[in-house]
């Protein structure tokens, strides 16, 4: 029977619902400034995983179907844990700390790996980005465990695979930057291997704290474009003449080939015309006019912000490189203690018209109504002013003025956003605080129902979809400050 | 805490515990490391983790 939510506000209250709480030893759990919990709220992954990062060898993995915990390996990243620490879930396995693994072998259904998995990956997605197969897109429903795994897929494809293959697994991972006095550490946690590899912190300052927010523009978190391609590209080029986009609207994004000639590349957006995309790197096989695309976030890129500080970072996951931007204008005040940062990817108001042309925000002509392109950041540090960080323009649009506006945020404010709303606890007081999008206002959303220790900087709420069909119910989860409680909330 | 280093196509990684590392980790993009980097690096994280 199909899942149907038909509760109705006032008539029906929240109810908050305990969950199990992590019982770390000594109760000794969200004490430690910079701890911060994430969530798989795109529903990329089975088995609804969340995790919760107490310190560089405390880090446990919440399983929300079935309400558990189970804690992973140390770490053993550099830094210090502190107020800065942040961390980011992604969809896509890490295997090795990069997203894009090349097979060793394969026939049509099976792919042979040189990683050493340890989790059965059943029901995971696959897709299949270049070499032999590139455009599969499948499901894994075996893996073998141990040295050189073997996956096997549904459906399948109609060539072997082989050594030339390369493919992403959605099997998730759990990245986590460490903050520091002297040095500052950057791993990755991939599920499926159930390993931590460091990554590069080159670029990065060697001191960072007071507080930090790790940001991914997720390609498969919704598609912003779509269209096929009218033809005559070139190698680093793709036309769509029914298209009136500004310039530069779809700068750092990326274009997936989803149908006809070149189906499966996968090639970030350097540039833009009103009809023509250019391509940062060239295609393996050029697009005609059967080739159907759609626009995402970019997988490759992640934003560091905070440290008390207007300078922001990007990492590019390909590459293994940190890159110190500088934006067009500056932001006008820095990343305080408990500000926020989200990557506003719907907003039912926000959609394009057919053309894909972008309206101007009223009241802000330099802010478009165009999803995926904005990193919305509330300062902290005593501060209830909103900045957005436009991801296309390299630029900041900052003291936007938005509607009811009173409350500020500092040390130990959470921030989560799900479909245009951005979830604000503010610090220890309990009020539950939602900036909506569409209405461009902060509003009243609930209160923590249960009495909370000490204030601790981080992040400490997440979501988690409950996904049957076309319905779709979402949970906003908590974790108490100074105290292992974990609630959660059904958002209506 | 056991190191194993091992070699990749390029060079040498490591593993200790759970740290998997093929790349130099302090360097900018994929540097691989040599065999004495890697026991270098190894040790630092066998130092981190036994903290």
């Amino acid at each position: 029977m199909a899942t149907t939510n038909t509760l109705k506000q006032i008539l029906h209250r929240k109810v908050w619902e305990l969950c199990t709480p992590l019982m770390a030893p000594n109760n000794a759990v969200n004490t430690a400034a910079g701890s911060f919990a994430v969530s798989d709220k795109f529903n990329l992954t089975p088995r609804a995983n969340a995790f919760f990062v107490n310190g560089v060898s405390a880090i446990y993995r919440y399983d929300a179907e079935q309400d558990g915990w189970q804690q992973l390996p140390n770490s053993g990243i550099a830094g210090t844990f502190a107020a800065g620490s942040c961390g980011e879930f992604r969809g896509l396995g890490a295997m090795g700390g990069v997203f894009t693994q090349t097979a060793t072998a394969g026939t049509t259904t099976t792919i042979t790996t040189n990683r050493t998995i340890i989790r059965r990956l059943s029901d995971v997605a696959i897709r299949v980005v270049a070499g032999t197969g590139v455009g599969y897109t499948g499901t894994i429903t075996n893996s073998t465990i141990g040295s050189n795994s073997v996956l096997t897929v549904s459906p399948a494809n109609a060539v072997a695979f082989n050594a030339t293959t390369q493919f992403q697994v959605y099997s998730g991972s759990l990245w986590f930057f460490n903050a520091g006095t002297t040095a500052v550490g950057f791993s990755v946690y991939d599920v499926a291997t159930n390993t931590w590899t460091a990554r590069s912190v080159t670029g990065l300052p060697t001191a960072f704290g007071t507080s930090g927010r790790l940001v991914s523009t997720i390609g498969s978190a919704a598609s912003f474009g779509s269209g096929t391609s009218t033809g005559t590209n070139t190698t680093t080029t793709l036309n769509n003449t029914g298209k009136a986009w500004l310039v530069n609207q779809w700068a750092n994004y990326q274009v997936r080939i989803t149908g006809g000639t070149g189906i499966g590349q996968i090639r970030m957006i350097a540039s833009n015309t009103a009809t023509a995309l250019t391509v940062s790197a060239a295609w393996t096989v050029t697009p005609d006019a059967t080739s159907a695309y759609l626009i995402e976030g970019n997988d490759d890129y992640m934003y560091l912000l905070g440290n008390n500080a207007v300078t922001m970072y990007r990492f590019q996951v390909s590459t293994n490189t940190w890159t110190t931007l500088a934006p067009t204008a500056a932001r006008a005040a820095s990343a305080g203690a408990g500000f926020s940062a989200n990557w506003i990817d719907s907003a039912s108001t926000w959609a394009l018209p057919s053309n894909e042309a972008p309206r101007a925000l009223t009241g802000s002509a330099n802010v478009y109504k165009q999803l995926g392109r904005y990193i919305f950041s509330f300062r902290g540090g005593g501060s209830a002013g909103l900045d957005v960080y436009d991801i296309a323009a390299n630029t900041w649009i900052s003291s936007l003025a938005y509607g009811n506006s009173q409350e500020a945020f500092t040390t130990g404010s959470s921030h989560v956003d799900f479909d245009g709303k951005i979830y604000s606890q503010k610090e220890n007081t309990a009020r539950i605080l939602r900036f909506d999008v569409d209405s461009w206002s902060m509003q009243t959303f609930t209160g923590h129902p249960y009495p909370q220790g000490t204030t601790v900087e981080g992040e400490k709420m997440f979501t988690i979809p409950y996904v049957d069909g076309a319905t779709k119910l979402v949970y906003l989860y908590t974790l108490s400050h100074s105290n292992s409680n974990l609630i959660r909330v059904l958002i209506i | 805490m056991e190191i194993e280093i091992f070699k990749t196509h390029e060079g040498y990684g490591y593993k200790v515990g759970q740290v998997y590392q093929e790349f130099h980790p302090d360097k900018e993009g994929f540097v691989p490391m040599t065999y004495e980097e890697a026991q270098i690096k190894a040790l630092e994280v066998k130092n981190r983790l036994e903290q």
